[in-house]
């Protein structure tokens, strides 16, 4: 019976191996990122950063200070940026424009490792998902 | 830095966590069979972005539990070589662009953004820009893209 086999010891054990094995390969990448990102933080290159794509912000009829949001999700997690889209008191059309752009592009230092490590063109796919963040902005900032 | 190395040991301990038993769970799908069968059901579909059937429960865990649970599975399915260097960035194109999508729709939805609306526009992207880089792939390979089938 295949289905009692299913559940021996062997398959399991044969799981678990590879579940702890991908999990080590993924730590070899995802940790130096993840410092890589504290740093940049630590360093203070966020608000610079920050300053540099706020002009770019008007296109998406957004006010400027969206761009540190943009740039902290980009840079570190989404969750670091919407936790600041939240505390802006944007309307609920800026805020739909600025989260979508954000989980477009975030977290690119950490995943853009993670995604290389699995053999995808990593920097590629960074390139598309920025573009196609800023697309999708523009295209709502007309629609809404 | 010693903040950052204990905060992606805590993140990493987290991804152990999903990432043994979703392997465990996908073993014993393999020894039923009942892997095999979904790859084939799912292949139609997977073929519109290029992808084979075995791209199923990389697809998967990667919308469901988020990108880094996602790529320990495609990094498995990689090293079991069922997918091309061209599948692998296709799939990780569409799992970069539409992850985790009901753990993140619920925050924005949480902010007041319209989560809905963010969702429907993230999955229309990812599958129209994961098909046109598949033939355009797929034309620059100078083949087709759906050579292969299941497994």
């Amino acid at each position: 019976m295949r289905s009692v086999r299913a559940l021996s010891v062997e398959v399991i054990e044969r799981g678990a191996r590879k579940g702890l094995l991908v999990t080590l390969e993924l730590a070899k990448y995802f940790l130096p990122a993840v410092v890589a990102v504290r740093m940049l933080e630590a360093w203070g290159l966020l608000e610079p950063m920050s300053r540099l794509v706020e002009p770019l912000m008007t296109y998406f009829q957004l006010p400027g200070e969206v761009s540190l949001a943009l740039v902290m999700g980009a840079v570190s997690s989404p969750y670091a940026g919407i936790a600041l889209l939240a505390a802006l008191g944007l309307s609920a059309k800026e805020l739909t424009i600025a989260s979508t752009m954000l989980i477009f592009g975030h977290s690119l230092i950490i995943e853009t490792a993670i995604v290389n490590k699995a053999g995808a063109n990593g920097w590629l796919i960074a390139g598309l998902r920025l573009l196609s963040g800023m697309a999708a902005g523009l295209i709502l900032a007309r629609l809404l | 830095m010693a903040a950052g190395v204990v905060e992606g040991l805590v993140s990493l301990g987290q991804i152990g966590l999903i990432i043994v038993p979703v392997m465990i769970f996908l073993e014993m799908l393999k020894e039923t069979g009942v892997l095999e069968f979904l790859n084939r059901r799912m292949s139609p579909y997977t073929r519109l972005l290029g992808l084979p059937g075995s791209a199923v429960p990389a697809l998967s865990a990667g919308l469901v539990f988020g990108l880094t649970f996602g790529s320990g599975i495609v990094i498995q399915t990689a090293r079991e070589g069922r997918l091309t260097r061209a599948e692998l960035t296709l799939l990780c194109l569409f799992l970069s662009i539409c992850h985790a999508v009901i753990e993140e729709t619920v925050i924005f939805l949480a902010i007041g953004a319209d989560g809905l609306l963010i969702l429907a526009v993230r999955l229309v992207v990812a599958v129209l820009l994961t098909a046109s880089l598949a033939r355009l792939l797929g034309v620059l390979a100078g083949r087709s893209t759906s050579v292969h089938d299941g497994t």
